[in-house]
Order: structure tokens, then sequence, then C-alpha cells
């Protein structure tokens, strides 16, 4: 932990980067599934992940903040750097990162508690536990997340008792909690109405002032209307001895409007128009 | 089906179809079947069980109650008038009562303590405060009776220690329901066979004189005689009034009863079954639960633990994990070996608490004598100045109880044993020594009799226990009784003990009080909630495992996603939500624990326990030894008893079970 207190500060550096991937290759024991990808995540931006299934976009953004340590035998090979410093470098902690990295998943996943114990939980984690403390960080972070006012007047609800969208609000409420600089979104509208998925979106617009987000999506619709920067991932296929190996790769990177009207490569153009994926 | 079908089909598939939909009703029939055997089997087990718990019982009394109360019934008798009944006819036993049923302070110093500590609470007359209970008049100690015993206790005393009620037979619910009236018709027949036994059992007589002449005609009678007693059996055995009827014409019949009721389950062990309660056992099931609790569920979690959120999965740990999942399903006997062996022998001075000052040494030399007296089959217990001098005991001790531990080794008809042969003077003593054991017929004033000078040990009887002294192997008394071959051969070896000096003799005494606190007992309540507490670890293990393993995987990343460390996580999200499974499983851990019995015979529960059990270190009796111990007795109240006590049993793990159902409700509810 000392040894990172230091590095971490994010306003000591300004680079326009908040995270920037270089040659990342992640292997699941001996299998590699993504391999060498670079690109930069700017600052105060959106970024989106697109491309077909398996093309390896969710792998790239869980090593992000090191969710992939979690899947044992998972390994990341480059480097990705934060504020200038490697994450992957051997004394970072894990826990440190996700702590300035936060992250919201594909299925509302709230904890079994009340709405507001869901919110508290990660200031709870780092001791705080002043109830007063607590309920101004809860009321910044639902209001953040516009949920502040269909739940204030019933905080000791349980999350589970929301409906999807509110789950998911309540979800990116718990992971604003502690102010990361980063919020990686793994699809976090797929399992969601339209309506509810148009409230998400309009809320990251909202959050995009005070954090750097990174969304992983399978609409295109949404990563156009959402994010200012668009990377597309696709498969790759490999006969080695008879045998037929997939990974993901990095195909174009760019602005989005760049992306989806004037896209560089024929994949993109062809994945874009709909004709595979 | 098929064959109605109007879909066109190939033949083929349609006969195959027609095989596929039998094949799947024959198996429906089956597992119906299943399902009813079970049902049965359980209906048959609870009317089998309620059948011996509630039934008819006749009661007869060694003296008339109307007798004693002068022909009144005992309605109209006044509770005065019930304690003066109880005391005339007790003479000094009264006081015996009031020690029992009254006493607050250790039966040693009923008589030494003024009354006010003996009854410190309770209502003694005014002014008889500082006395002594010897000192008080006739009407003081009925005073104290009269006003603190309840009438239907005072009614009862009455009728257990003066009337000496004693139930002659007891018969299951089904005959007080179906084969309780005796008609008329068989009432006549019996008196008829009756009256015909009885003419020709005199006829026999007759006809003995004449044996002669009359060899044939007395073998016709005497075949006619077995006939009608045949008959008379048959009949009597037709209904309950019937056997009353025949064999008990002078007893109470009640026809229905229940063996359980509030008294059963507070009063104490007794050698007698309408008196015997199961107070005891209760109350050492409920102290190896409790312990059991406390240390199999944080081992059990904390393992489950360990090895679902710590543990690597490499080859060390999958052993450890099939390993844990046999021994759940290893036979509960072989754990109730493994408590024998380690936790009573090798850890004895931690489980038999002489570590922390508990059971004292006296405890086990006298049980060691007494153990030698036994495998001879010398009455030891007789001689009571003589085993009190071995064990070291100044023979003024001898009234003061300290050695009324022994007795509780006893079983009554060990205790039947002795008395039987003794003379009135040694039963005094033996009275007066071990007060608080209930004897069971003392016809004299025990407390009037002083402590005597018994006369000594006989010659032979000294030279085996201090030969057993001198064989000092540990095997010998790991049981607590040495083999019989390897006593012999010791005894053979020390003939030349009994030339001993004094100076030697006490030496040798010394020795074993050395030796035995090395040998103290461990069969201890905390050695049962060990053996049991092992016996469950697996199956807790697993349960948390498998409550941990249900947690969502996306609980886990959200709070490892939120930036907690792992213990965080396990702490905060994991538990929490693993709490409901890890509970219900632990209780239904529990509710096996408290049936088991296996186990709790091996490591050494005694069956009779007149005393409550008073902390970890306590001898112990628990409900299910208490089942089968009664159940094995050839008395068929004994069984009545043991049928109540197993509805008892069921009821407490019909609680737990619920208490399962509830927690687990109560906490999926709230998420």
């Amino acid at each position: 932990m000392a040894a990172v207190q230091k590095p971490l500060n994010p306003k000591s550096v300004v680079t326009g980067l908040a995270v920037e991937l270089r040659n990342v290759s992640v292997f699941y024991s001996d299998y590699r599934a993504v391999a060498n990808v670079s690109l930069p995540i700017r600052r105060n931006k959106i970024t989106a992940f697109i491309g077909p299934s398996g093309c390896g976009k969710s792998t790239v953004l869980r090593s992000i903040n090191r969710m992939n340590d979690l899947v044992s035998g998972a390994r990341v090979e480059g480097e990705i750097i934060y504020n200038g410093h490697n994450l992957y470098a051997p004394h970072v902690d894990p826990v440190e990162v996700r702590r300035r990295i936060g992250m919201v998943f594909q299925k509302p996943n709230p904890f079994p508690k009340s709405i507001f114990d869901n919110v508290a939980y990660a200031p709870r984690l780092l001791g705080i536990r002043d109830r007063n403390t607590l309920m101004q960080i809860v009321e910044r972070s639902l209001r953040q997340a516009a949920l502040w006012d269909e739940v204030k007047s019933d905080l000791n609800k349980s999350g589970l008792a929301l409906s999807g969208g509110q789950q998911q609000r309540l979800c990116i409420a718990r992971a604003i909690a502690v102010e990361p600089d980063v919020i990686l979104m793994d699809e976090p509208a797929s399992a969601l109405d339209p309506i509810a998925t148009q409230r998400i979106e309009e809320l990251m617009r909202e959050l995009q002032e005070h954090y750097t987000i990174v969304i992983v999506t399978h609409n295109m619709q949404q990563a156009q209307r959402v994010s200012d920067y668009t990377a597309f991932f696709n498969i790759r296929k490999a006969v080695q001895n008879g045998v037929e190996t997939r990974w993901g790769e990095l195909v174009e990177y760019g602005e989005t409007a760049q992306v989806f009207n004037a896209p560089r490569q024929e994949e993109t153009a062809d994945y874009i128009a709909g004709r595979f994926g | 089906m098929s064959g109605d079908s109007k879909l066109p089909g190939e033949r083929s598939f349609l006969d195959g179809l027609e095989k596929r939909h039998r094949r799947g009703r024959l198996w429906k029939i089956f597992f119906a079947t299943s399902i009813i055997i079970a049902l049965l089997a359980l209906a048959a087990l609870f009317l089998n069980v309620i059948n011996e718990t509630f039934g008819s019982i006749a009661i007869q009394y060694e003296i008339d109650p109307l007798e004693l109360t002068g022909g009144r019934p005992l309605d109209e008798v006044t509770d005065e008038e019930l304690v003066a009944i109880i005391h005339q006819q007790l003479g000094r036993r009264f006081l015996v009562i009031l020690r029992d049923e009254l006493s607050v302070v250790d039966p040693s110093e009923f008589t030494t303590r003024p009354v006010e500590d003996v009854f410190e609470g309770q209502a003694y007359p005014e002014g008889t405060g500082e006395l002594l209970i010897n000192e008080l008049s006739d009407d003081d100690v009925q005073f104290i009776l009269l006003n603190n015993v309840s009438r239907p206790k005072l009614e009862a005393l009455l009728l257990s220690q003066v009337a000496k009620e004693d139930i002659v037979q007891s018969w299951p619910l089904d005959w007080a329901l179906f084969r309780f009236e005796m008609s008329e018709e068989t009432r006549q027949q019996i008196d008829d066979i009756q009256a015909q036994i009885a003419q020709l059992s005199s006829q026999i007589d007759d006809l003995d004189r004449h044996v002669e002449d009359y060899d044939q005609q007395k073998d016709l009678l005497e075949a006619q005689l077995d006939d009608l007693e045949r008959a008379l059996i048959e009949l009597k055995n037709s209904s309950v009034q019937a056997r009353h009827y025949v064999d008990f014409p002078d007893a109470e019949l009640i026809r229905y009863h229940s063996w359980l009721d509030s008294v059963f389950l507070i009063t104490p062990m007794s050698s007698f079954p309408e008196y015997a309660g199961i107070r005891t056992a209760i109350l050492g099931t409920v102290y190896i639960i409790v312990l059991v609790l406390f240390i199999s569920l944080p081992i059990g979690v904390g393992a489950a633990i360990y090895l679902e959120e710590y543990a690597n999965d490499n080859w060390f740990n999958r052993v450890m994990e099939t390993n844990i999942r046999n021994l759940a399903g290893v036979p509960s006997i072989i754990y109730g070996i493994l408590g024998l062996a380690i936790l009573v022998r090798v850890f004895a001075p931690i489980t038999s608490g002489a570590l922390f000052g508990f059971n004292v040494p006296q405890q086990t030399e006298a049980r060691i004598t007494y153990n030698i007296g036994r495998a001879i089959g010398y009455d030891v217990l007789p001689d009571v100045g003589y085993r009190a001098l071995i064990l070291g005991f100044e023979r003024e001790q001898l009234s003061t109880l300290e050695v009324d531990n022994v007795l509780t080794a006893l079983s009554e008809n060990e205790l039947a044993r002795f008395t039987a042969n003794m003379d009135a003077g040694q039963y005094a003593a033996f009275a007066a020594a071990f007060l608080n054991i209930a004897l069971p017929e003392p016809d004299e004033n025990i407390l009037a009799v002083p402590v005597e000078n018994q006369r000594l040990a006989d010659a032979d009887f000294r030279r085996l226990v201090e030969a057993f002294f001198s064989f000092r192997q540990p095997s010998l008394i790991d049981f607590g009784l040495p083999s019989q071959d390897r006593f012999e051969q010791a005894v053979n070896e020390s003939v030349t003990v009994t030339q001993l000096t004094p100076e030697q003799y006490n030496a040798l005494v010394n020795e074993l009080r050395q030796y035995s606190r090395l040998t103290l007992n461990g069969r201890t309540i905390l050695a049962a909630a060990l053996t049991l507490a092992l016996l469950i670890l697996p199956i807790i293990i697993i349960n948390t495992q498998e409550a941990i393993r249900a947690v969502p995987a996306s609980y886990r990343e959200a709070s490892y996603g939120l930036g907690a460390t792992q213990w965080q996580t396990i702490w905060r999200t994991i538990l929490p939500t693993a709490i409901p499974g890890i509970l219900t499983g632990t209780i239904l851990a529990i509710s096996r624990a408290i049936g088991e019995t296996a186990p709790l015979i091996v490591v050494g529960a005694s069956t009779f326990i007149a005393v409550d059990p008073d902390g970890l270190f306590a001898k112990f009796t628990a409900l299910p030894i208490q089942i089968w111990q009664w159940s094995t007795r050839p008395q068929a109240e004994f069984r009545n008893i043991a049928a109540a006590a197993i509805i008892v049993l069921l009821v407490l793990m019909l609680l737990l079970n619920a208490t399962a159902i509830i927690l687990r409700n109560r906490f999926s509810k709230r998420h």
C-alpha cells in the first residue's frame, strides 16, 4: 500500500489520459484470449468498446481494474499505465486499484442489503463509520446517480426491491460513493428495458463531468449516442497443428463519429453495417 | 393415448411412444408406492409410541389410603391432617422428606445447620430459625412441610411414601380403548373356571393320598386342569378388566393413564418406573448440545471458509475435502471409539477436569476399590468403615457424606444386591453414610443409628486390594476393571502382601493416590460434547461450504469491484448471505447429535444419574441413553416411560427443525 500512495494521486499528473493500455495481452492459463491491445482512455471522456461476442472486449475492460485476478490462471502481459504507473507492477495492490477504478456490471447486482448499506458499502470498507459522514456520502452518490428523489423516503428498503433500472443506478451510486477516477461499465444497460436504458445513458453523460467512463456495449446505437471514443475489437482465428485457436484483437480506435461514419478498416465498416457479429 | 392419435406417424414410432409412456407410468407407480410405504412406516412408528405412552394401569397400595385417612376420601382430608398422617406413619423418616424436598443446603449439612439456613427462603415456624432440625418439635416440622409443599405434592407423598403405591400392571392405549371391558359372560366364565380349578385342585389333593389307586384318574383331571388354566389365561388376557379381575382384584384400575406429564419432565431418575423422570437426562442433553454448538460451529464454519475462499485447488486440499466428505459418512460408533481412546483416556486430565482441580482423586480411588470388590464378588460396601480407611478418610468423615460420589457409580441393581445381605445395623450405617441416595426399603429410623465401629474387612479382601495396587499397569484400569486373568496373576504374585507392616501399607495407599491422579475418569459431559462435536463437524463443514457456494458470484464480484479485500468480502457479503444456509445446516446437524446414542454409550454415559449435572466435568446421561436403558428393562412399565421419553425427544427435534425452517424463511424473506 505504502508504495502506491504517491504515484496514484491523479491531480499530480496532467496528461489528458486517465489510463493507457500498452501491448496488453490477457491469458487464461496457456490460452491467449486477447492479444496486443494498445489504446488510450481519455480523461472525462466516454470510451466505448464494441465488437462481436468473444472478441475480448469485456476481458480487456476487466483487466483495467484487475478484476481478472479473481479468475484462477488469468495473467496479463504488457502494461496498463495509470497516472504514469503500471497497474500490474509487482508492488501494486489490486484492492487499491479497484478503489480508484470502479466497476458496474452487466446484470444489476445490488447486495441483499438496504439501499443505504449498499451505497455505504465501499466507504465502510475504508473505515468510515460516522453515520453523518456516511449519510452525506450516500446522499451525494444517490443524487449523482439520479436516484435520490426516487428512494430518499425509504433508504432502509432492500436494494433488491427496486426495479431493474433503479437497481443499476443504485450500483452506479455504489461505485461512485468513494469517488473513483474511472468507472468501468460492462454492458450496463443490456438487461434493462429501453426507458431504463435511456436514463442510464443520460446519467453517463452527467457523470462524465466528474469521471472517466469506459463502457462495453453490444448496442452500436448506444455506443454512437453516448461515447466520445470508440474501440472496435474483433476475433482472429488461426489453425495450428490442426487445432483452431481464436483470440481477440483491437481493430480500430478513434473518435466515435469517425469510427462510425468513416471507418478506416473494412472490417469495422462491415461490423457497423451489420454484415457479421 | 397413441392409439387414438390422429396425427400421421410411422407405426414404429407410435409403438415406441406407447412403450415410453408405459415405462413412465410404471416409474410413477413405483415412486408413489415408495412415499406410501414411507408414510405408513412413519405412522406405525408414531402409533406405537403413542400407544405405549398412554394407557391403563392397575395401582395397588401396600396400605389402603382409606385406612390411613380413617375411611374418608383423600379430597376431604385437610392439609394439616394429611401432614399429620404422613408424620405419624413415617416417624423420623419424615425428616428425610423435608431434606429431599425442601432443604437448600448440601445434604450432609442438613442436621448441622440452623433451620434458617436449611430452609432459606421458605416458611418455617417463627422463632425456630436458630435451632437445628433435630431440635424442632413435631408440630414445627409438620408446619414446615405444610407451608412449603403444595396439596398435590402432599397427596403424592402420602401415596408414594406411606401408602406405597405400586403399579402392578400396565396396558398400552389400544387395550384401554378396545380391550378394556370385561363382559359379564367372561366374568362368569372366569368365576366358573376358578371355582372349577379350586374344586379340581382339592380333588387332586384328595387323590394324592391315594396315588396308587387313582393315578389314571389324576392324569385325566390334570389334563382337564391344564385345559382350564389355559382357558383362564386366554380369558384373562382378553381384556384389561379380566386381567385385573383375575390377577389383581384389589388393585385400583385406571383406564386412561398418561406416563408423560409435567412431573415426569422435572423428576430425576428412579429405579421405580412410577417415580422415574427425565430431568437429569434433559439437562445432560441440553448441556451437551450447547457445548457441541459452541465447539463445532466456529470450527466448522472456519474450516468451510478456508476451504471455499482461501484454499488453492491443489492435490492436498482436494484430498482433505474428499476426506471430510467421507468423514460425514463414518458410522457414529466409530466416533465413540475415537472419543473413548483419545478424549476419555489420553486427555483424561483435561476431560476429567483434574487439571483444573475438579473431580478429586478420592472418587477414583473409591471406584477402583469398588471395582476390585465387584470383580471378585466381594460385597465391599457394607464394610463402610474399612473402605473409608482404605480411601484415607478419617472415621469422623463417614457421616459427613464425603464419599457419596462413589455410590452414583452404582446401578440400583447393585445397590439392591449390597443391601440385601445386610443386617439392620449394617444397613443403618450404610444408609447414614450415604443418605442422599434413595434406598429401597429402610424400615428403621435410620437417622437415629450412629455410625459404629464396623468389623474390619476380611484379610482376603484386603490382600486383593493391595495386590491390585501393586499391579500398576495403566491398561489394567483403562476400563475401570482389570481383565480376569491378569488380575488373578497379580493376586498370586502378591500373596505376601498381607505381611506388610502398617508403614508399608500406608506407602502402598499413597502410591495408589499418585497413580489414580493419572487415571481419573474422563467420562464427563466435556468428553461427550467433544465426541459429538467431532461427529457433526464434517456435516457442518459440508453444509457451510454448500451455503457459501450458493452465494451468487455477482455479490463477490461487486464486493471486489468496490475495492474490498478478501476478508472484507467474506465478512461483509459472503457470510451474511450464507448465514441462513449455515444456520439450517447447523441445526440439522445438531438435531442429529441430540439423537446419537452409540457414541455416548461408548464414551461412557452413565445410565443412572439422580443428581443434576453441575458443569463440564460432571458425569452425565442423555435422553437417548435413558430411552435405550429403559427399553432394555424387562418390566413393561419401563417401556412405557421409555416411550414417553421418546415423545419428549421427538418434540425436541421437531422444535429444532421448526427453528431451522423459521430461520431460513425469515432470512430469505429479508432479501
